[in-house]
């Protein structure tokens, strides 16, 4: 006997009829009673939560299993899985670019799918007097007929015709396949034959309710197949089950999209806006209606599972908000927690002892863990790492941190891809990354905001909520190596890691600075390397050369010794590299830096230096002591996470253009008239306010910006002097990468340093009129 | 037929119907198995993949592959393929049967495992037995010396699509769906097959023994989220199977298909992420009558770590295949024909589906 009572409730797909009936409860569903009108439905819903419990109370079998009897008959598939097969063909299909063949594979998966659905309804016809199958003669009008003897091994067998024609085409380019219909036409003429053959199915209703669930992960191409059957709802009604963010435009197979009266409703399934008393309230009685299956007397689970204030993570409540909202979610977890404690053995004694919040919240943690293990990528779960070390290393300048889903669209809402209404409410909760939880006022220019929207299973208050096994490395003997790796002796030995490159700017130390040399040899010591860039006679901007040695760079070494602007824009140009160059912020005496203690780089110790150490000796020992703590804790290095290395977009958008204005100049109406100048050229125009809510922190959105665009507009006319550091630090984003363009203008009467008014892939401006202003950027766009 | 024992040198028949294949890669030890070849060859086939190609060391390696089987055979032909495509392999190869008319021509085939892609092999085995009809095949895989995670690097990063194939069609399933999950050093390519398929059942199959205890102490840590996940979840089971014990290894996999099948999961999703020789084990059980009907799951990566992916080179170990005529899996032949279906082909279809 197995004594965790949740050990078998986690998935609805295996549960039984019955079970379905008996753990589903209806108050608890905020779809329900939308659902079961006969009207086509999409229901969008993160993993968990409760999709196709809610689909599956439709379902015919479930419906008999209740003393009221159905008046029509849901048939439920999981469409994903017969879907599956098709994936690398579509692939294909849309590699080829042959839209013909992608409506051949459209069809040969739209007779797949009318296969499945006859298949479920014999089955759901085995051992039900009730339920009568219509001859298929009229269903598949076929030229030869159909033979509707043994159905379901018929339509089994015709299936995997199809697989094997699916495999025949991936080989050899050749498949044969006779096309059985148009799939809603067949699935409303299998409506129209169900109902003559069943006099109880109401005449005058959709009598044939189609339950397709997870219906998202699938190619693109299926789903507007699926979509097709939404078209038509006279005698069946379709229930379409999707996740956030993987369903396609409402188009068909046809190209046409969806018509606005056809009545598609769209129920969302999203708990985590309402993770308060009422979300509560309804998880309570989940787990009431789970504790009730036991055999023995269950004391409320609020008993069972104490909180206490010496761990945060204990008692249902917690165990809530670390749902975030999902009730998949929260049942593992107190599955989990009485795994753990040793309720799943097979003594015949039970005892639901409550269990000790210390045991609670050590479960919790682990489980989190394994979470963001599970669902973390590789570019968030690098964010995530470089993210998690600032707060153990600032806990006091971020109160939490999560980690993100899964999105690698970042410009999904905005390219049109997602329908308004369904974009509005999944913005928060799979924008991409980390989003302001609140609008507040950064307390530094860097800081990362205090408090993060958590995606799911994130923990609040966590040091550092992500750990990534790690195996020691393992030492090894070369001689033995080659020995076993050299057949050919004129191959190459394996050739070693390399030698990390270290960019050290004038703005660390001056060249002139007769320390400087002690430095570059100790890092020489160390095992750094410094990149070599070719010399040539012609003089260079110093911004030409910076970017050549930045490329080659894997650490920056950078600091306060001159402008501060100047720092930011190499800070930029590391961000724009081609591969990011990790920074660290170092000083050589004493004193308050603002950089590195507000943001939270990786900061050298403090070097220093005596009047009476003449020959440099002192200063020499410590710059060796610094230069192998460096070589020694490289991975600490990465911050990549605040510069958005990991925000970057795949595909940049052609003909649009970044603008950067300060807030002194006009926005509003500048930027009204220069987006309507700019469409009218075919270009558009973007700027942060469009990237904010994608990114962390305002390093971030530039960086964002520029590689969705490629060409820029900064302004720097906010600064007395000209420059700003912000801006500094974008224009250095445009320097950082060969073939981007920037302009970098600024009002009339301020003065542009001249260290910025030539760098490489710039042009400078000045004005004194909007007007003059917004001519300029037409003409810099035009050329 | 499953005898793994350390070869130093390998001879081949001096057949004139015998075809060798190899995949170049940027892995010292893809040269391994052409060196140890001896005997004529009469055609030998470098798979060059496009990821291969962009690294010197691929470059390097298919080159010393080529040059050597030159000395050994009497035609060398390299073919492109693409890593990210199922089928590109098995595609290349039909169009070189096709063209070179070599359907039913060969008899006997000499296969190096080692740098294919465990997707590929499975599909190029099933393709050499129950297409191109090869009776005997000799499958060769030279073990790494270490792989890149113990040198904390990743095998792979990112994942570009997921694949679910067709594997062994005897029947129709059901509707619950089973995973046999084999874990290896990429957990995160598991993970997806897992959440993309949310199986009704899953065995998480660690490999024990390991390579060595470091390897399978790595594996077992890196897919800890999933091993953990069996101890409270009733969707997941954990079971274990030697990773270079081919026989013992279907096995395993034999008994844990039958427990999926007692609990009703006819339908059978195989995730070959584990070592190369376990996938050997998934392709005999694919010849087993009492496996039913098996799929592939496989996520594809978005790259694999090229620079150092793995270290030297451990022993090579042989393993021969032989196809019985009654031993096919029921894939359907591929029908002759041009790409237009006729209405010959329809008819057929017909009359073969009752119609």
């Amino acid at each position: 006997m197995n004594h965790n009572p949740f050990y078998d409730v986690v998935k609805a797909d295996a549960h039984t009829p019955q079970d379905v009936t008996s753990l589903f409860v209806r108050e608890a569903s905020p779809i329900w009673t939308d659902l079961q009108p006969p009207v086509n439905h999409i229901v969008v819903g993160a993993r968990g939560t409760g999709k196709t419990m809610a689909l599956r109370q439709l379902d015919y079998r479930t419906m008999a299993s209740r003393e009221e009897p159905p008046n029509f008959i849901g048939v439920y598939t999981h469409v994903s899985r017969i879907s599956a097969i098709f994936h690398a063909l579509f692939a294909d299909g849309e590699g080829s670019g042959d839209k013909s063949l992608i409506h051949q594979f459209q069809q040969v998966f739209a007779d797949y799918l009318a296969l499945e659905v006859v298949r479920e309804l014999c089955a759901l016809s085995e051992g039900d007097d009730s339920l009568v199958l219509p001859e298929f003669d009229a269903v598949f009008r076929l030229p030869g007929g159909f033979n509707s003897e043994d159905m379901a091994e018929n339509c089994a067998r015709l299936q995997i015709q199809v697989e094997s024609s699916i495999q025949s085409w991936q080989i050899s380019r050749r498949c044969a396949w006779q096309p059985l219909g148009d799939l809603p036409t067949t699935i409303a003429r299998l409506a129209q034959a169900l109902r003559r053959t069943n006099s109880w199915l109401e005449q005058d209703r959709a009598c044939l309710y189609l339950l397709l669930d997870e219906s998202s992960p699938v190619p693109v191409a299926c789903q507007s197949v699926l979509n097709s059957l939404l078209l038509r709802g006279q005698s069946y009604c379709v229930k379409i089950a999707v996740r956030p963010l993987e369903w396609s435009t409402l188009n068909t197979p046809s190209d046409c999209p969806k018509e606005q009266d056809t009545d598609v409703f769209v129920l969302h399934l999203n708990h985590s806006d309402e993770l308060g008393a009422a979300y509560i309230s309804h998880m309570e009685q989940i787990v009431e209606r789970v504790l009730v299956r036991q055999e023995v007397s269950v004391p409320p689970i609020r008993k069972i599972l104490p909180a206490s204030p010496d761990f945060p993570y204990s008692g249902f409540d917690a165990i809530c908000a670390v749902s975030s909202g999902n009730p998949q979610d929260l049942l593992l977890i107190c599955s989990a927690i009485f795994s753990a404690v040793g309720n799943s053995d097979m003594s015949d004694t039970i005892a639901f002892e409550p269990v000790a919040p210390a045991a609670q919240d050590s479960v919790i943690r682990t489980w989190s863990r394994d979470f963001g293990n599970r669902n973390a990528y590789d570019g968030s779960r690098h964010l995530c790492r470089s993210l998690a070390r600032v707060v153990r290393d600032a806990p006091e300048s971020c109160r939490s941190i999560g980690f993100e889903y899964r999105s690698d669209e970042v410009d999904l809402f905005t390219d049109g891809t997602i329908p308004d209404d369904l974009a509005k409410p999944l913005r928060p909760a799979f924008a991409g990354g980390f989003v302001r939880l609140e609008e507040e006022a950064p307390v530094s220019l860097f800081n990362v905001p205090r408090r993060f929207r958590l995606s799911r299973g994130a923990l609040p208050d966590l040091d550092v909520p992500l750990d990534t096994p790690v195996v020691p490395p393992v030492m090894l003997d070369s001689d033995f190596i080659e020995t076993k790796s050299s057949t050919n002796p004129r191959r190459a030995k394996p050739r070693a890691r390399p030698a990390p490159v270290v960019y050290m700017s004038s703005s660390f130390i001056e060249t002139t600075d007769p320390r400087c040399a002690t430095l570059t040899h100790s890092l020489r010591a160390a095992g750094f390397v410094f990149p070599k860039v070719r010399q040539t006679s012609k003089p260079s901007h110093w911004s030409l050369v910076a970017r050549r040695k930045i490329n080659k760079a894997h650490i920056a070494l950078i600091g306060e010794q001159g402008p501060i602007f100047r720092t930011m824009f190499e800070m930029g140009m590391c961000a724009g590299a081609t591969r990011p160059v990790d920074l660290i912020v170092g000083r050589f005496d004493d004193g308050e830096t603002s950089i590195e203690s507000a943001v939270g780089f990786p900061a050298l110790s403090t070097v220093s230096h005596r009047s009476d150490d003449s020959d440099f000796s002192q200063f020499a020992a410590e710059a060796r002591a610094v230069a192998e703590q460096l070589m020694a804790s490289q991975s600490e290095f990465a911050n990549v996470a605040l510069t958005g290395v990991s925000l970057r977009p795949k595909h940049k958008r052609e003909k649009t253009v970044y603008l950067s204005l300060p807030g002194s100049v006009a926005m509003d109406t500048l930027l009204a008239e220069l987006r309507d100048r700019l469409a009218a050229v075919g270009w558009s125009l973007i700027t942060e306010q469009d990237m904010k809510s994608y990114t962390a922190n305002i390093l971030q959105v530039p960086v964002l910006c520029v590689y969705t665009t490629r060409v820029g507009i900064i302004d720097t006319s906010s600064s007395p002097d000209g420059m700003d550091v912000l801006q500094s630090y974008k224009l250095g984003l445009f320097a950082g990468k060969k073939s981007w363009r920037v302009l970098h203008t600024s009002r009339t009467g301020t003065s542009i340093s001249s260290q910025f008014d030539s760098f490489i892939g710039s042009e400078c401006y000045r004005w004194e009129h909007e007007d003059d202003l917004v001519q300029r950027i037409l003409q810099f766009v035009g050329n | 037929m499953v005898s793994l024992d350390p070869v130093d040198r390998i001879e081949v028949e001096n057949d004139h119907d015998h075809l060798y294949l190899v995949a170049g890669s940027f892995e010292p030890r893809s040269v391994r198995v052409s060196n140890l070849l001896e005997g004529g060859i009469e055609r030998s086939l470098v798979f060059s993949y496009n990821d291969t190609l962009d690294t010197e060391a691929g470059r390097r390696n298919t080159s010393e592959i080529e040059v050597c089987l030159r000395r050994k055979s009497r035609a060398v032909d390299v073919l492109r393929c693409q890593v990210a495509d199922p089928y590109s392999v098995v595609r290349a190869l039909h169009t070189y049967v096709a063209q070179e008319r070599l359907l039913g021509a060969v008899r006997s085939v000499t296969l190096d495992a080692t740098c294919f892609t465990k997707l590929h092999l499975l599909l190029l085995l099933r393709f050499l037995s129950d297409w191109l009809g090869a009776e005997v095949i000799l499958v060769c895989y030279t073990k790494p010396l270490m792989y890149a995670t113990a040198f904390g690097k990743e095998l792979s990063y990112g994942i570009q699509r997921t694949v679910f194939l067709p594997y062994r069609d005897t029947e129709r399933a059901s509707g619950r769906t089973g995973l046999i999950a084999l874990i290896g050093h990429e957990p995160r390519r598991l993970e997806r097959i897992v959440q993309e398929l949310e199986p009704d059942l899953c065995v998480v199959l660690i490999g024990e023994p390991g390579y060595s205890a470091d390897m399978a102490s790595y594996s077992r840590r890196a897919n800890m989220s999933l091993i953990r996940r069996t101890e409270y979840d009733r969707q997941y089971r954990l079971a274990s199977a030697p990773v270079d014990d081919v026989g013992r290894c279907v096995d395993m996999l034999t008994q844990q298909i039958g427990v999926l099948h007692g609990e009703g999961c006819d339908d059978v999703y195989l995730a070959p992420l584990g070592t190369k020789l376990q996938a050997l084990a998934v392709d005999v059980l694919r010849r087993r009558d009492d496996s039913g009907r098996l799929s592939l799951a496989y996520a594809i990566p978005e790259r694999y770590e090229r620079r150092s992916y793995s270290q030297g080179f451990g022993a090579t170990v042989v393993t021969r295949f032989k196809v019985s005529s009654e031993g096919t899996t029921g894939i359907s032949p591929i029908p002759a024909g041009g790409a237009v279906v006729t209405d010959e082909d329809v008819n057929a279809l017909r009359d073969q589906m009752g119609i």
